[in-house]
């Protein structure tokens, strides 16, 4: 083929699946330092409990270690009136990682956007500003970020206590503070974030858990509402 | 900094479609004060910023992107604009949306399901654009409600329908062009014939997002019908975590009217105000 040839055939592909005629460069940066980590990811092997990084149970101070077995007691009784995410209610950090549905990805210079599938929730990483004064604590708290060698680290405070860390019903309190580590791994097909969980008030010492997660090749649909999902009962009986 | 508190909002919009009958998706109501032409013209008006915007600018030092293709940033729809729609003329036997949706209107709506897309101006909330070059993400305050545009493709022929469609965009010049197909209704009707077209551009020195919205669905309405909004640049915005979800609970629907009973017990009926 002749380079003439090649050049006609490039533009005719470009022409006939319609690359956008300009792109925001501007916006996204992608370099050693800032890798790129937009993409759809989902949890490779989603743990049922959350356990610190020698697989020890994370260390619960006394009070905690009681309202977390009451939470057992009552999960194995299908009672999940503790648990605000059976009532379409946020999961926090880093129990929204953990659901079986993808979330994407949409890095930028000045900010990073994840959109969880599951009940089409967003989560904002700025990375122009330091932590400011929040509206009311979050269930998925405030998160500013910053590059170091190419890791991606997210500093989250102002979280509510309305939330749990895992699906097994892990508790906390609004003195949660989660520090968080992202990078690349396995030639970018990985994603790896590892988890430093602060909280005094829950847990005697800070520990670490990580978890992985695979890049995906479908889109990240925008139409789930949980409410409608749970909710079959029509609420307009006239 | 959060635009308008959440339980207020909510209500607001609960009584807005009470009253008025006002529908979903395509929702076209009844009165019709400035027309498409007369909204454009007065966002051209003024080339240069209000003494508001350029005060606001100067304290955050966050000018607009002079790019006349970079949406990136909040904005925040202001009501100076195209406050009403038009009324769609409807083909002959083609019942308007709040008759044809019956209680399935309140029940998406207190169901935090979307019952007003393509709207902005109408929560009153606060949109982030997220802008990339396969992508253009819109992050609506209220409802945490999620737009995803796709850049990079076309549409899809068989798009599964949803009560968000499927929106592809592409540059017209320094407008955006955004298509959506593949909606449904929220008592679940397919609206295979609707398309909703709608074109974006900064206008008034980039301190407006113009939003020219079109519906054209030809088994429902006699013709196409548009109508004008605007987004106002506020750099000095960062949306807040809005959860609807919250008040579920609050709502009741009693006798065919949503109540809503607040913290106090004390119950509201939504058609009242």
């Amino acid at each position: 083929m002749t380079k003439t040839k090649i050049v006609i055939a490039v533009v005719l592909i470009v022409v006939r699946i319609g690359l956008p005629s300009y792109a925001q460069a501007a916006a996204t940066v992608s370099d050693a330092a800032h890798p790129d980590l937009s993409g759809v990811w989902q949890i490779e092997a989603a743990p049922k409990a959350l356990r610190t990084l020698d697989g020890s149970a994370p260390p619960l101070l006394p009070q905690a270690q009681t309202t977390y077995s009451e939470y057992l007691s009552a999960k194995k009784a299908r009672d999940a009136s503790y648990d605000t995410m059976s009532k379409c209610l946020p999961p926090g950090v880093p129990r929204i990682f953990l659901q079986p549905f993808p979330f994407r990805i949409q890095q930028q210079s000045n900010l990073i956007a994840m959109i969880f599938q599951w009940n089409h929730l967003d989560r904002l990483i700025y990375l122009d500003t330091a932590h400011f004064e929040a509206v009311a604590p979050a269930y998925l708290g405030q998160s500013v970020g910053k590059w170091e060698g190419g890791t991606l680290i997210v500093d989250n405070t102002d979280f509510n206590d309305q939330t749990l860390l895992d699906d097994s019903g892990l508790p906390h309190s609004d003195a949660l503070h989660i520090v968080e580590r992202y990078v690349l791994k396995n030639a970018g097909k990985t994603l790896e974030i590892r988890f430093t969980i602060e909280d005094p008030q829950t847990f005697s010492k800070p520990w670490e858990t990580v978890l992985h997660f695979k890049r995906q090749s479908l889109d990240v649909r925008d139409d789930d509402f949980c409410l409608g999902r749970i909710g079959k009962e029509p609420m307009n009986l006239q | 900094m959060n635009s308008s508190g959440n339980r207020d909002n909510r209500h607001a919009q609960l009584c807005r479609f009470e009253t008025a009958g006002y529908s979903v998706i395509a929702l076209m109501l009844a009165t019709w004060s400035v027309t498409p032409s007369e909204a454009a013209t007065a966002l051209s008006a003024s080339s240069s910023p209000s003494a508001e915007d350029a005060f606001r600018q100067q304290v955050v030092s966050t000018p607009p992107s002079a790019d006349p293709r970079d949406f990136n940033g909040v904005w925040w729809p202001d009501r100076s604009f195209a406050q009403q729609r038009p009324t769609a003329k409807l083909k002959p036997g083609v019942l308007p949306p709040a008759q044809q949706l019956g209680p399935s209107l309140n029940n998406s709506i207190v169901k935090c399901m979307p019952a007003i897309r393509f709207d902005g101006i109408g929560s009153g909330m606060s949109e982030l654009y997220v802008q990339g070059p396969a992508m253009l993400t819109i992050i609506a305050e209220e409802d945490h409600d999620i737009r995803q545009v796709y850049l990079d493709r076309a549409l899809p022929k068989k798009p599964k329908p949803s009560l968000t469609g499927y929106s592809v965009g592409h540059w017209d010049g320094d407008t955006l062009v955004i298509e959506t197909v593949g909606l449904k209704d929220p008592n679940g009707t397919v609206r295979s014939s609707l398309r909703v077209t709608e074109r974006l551009r900064k206008v008034r020195d980039a301190n407006y997002l113009e939003h020219t919205v079109t519906f054209d669905d030809p088994t429902r309405y006699i013709e196409p019908y548009t109508f004008v909004w605007a987004g106002r640049w506020r750099p000095d915005i960062r949306i807040a975590e809005n959860i609807c979800e919250e008040e579920y609970e609050d709502y009741k629907v009693e006798n065919g009217s949503v109540k809503y009973s607040d913290d106090n017990g004390s119950v509201d009926k939504g058609n009242d105000k």
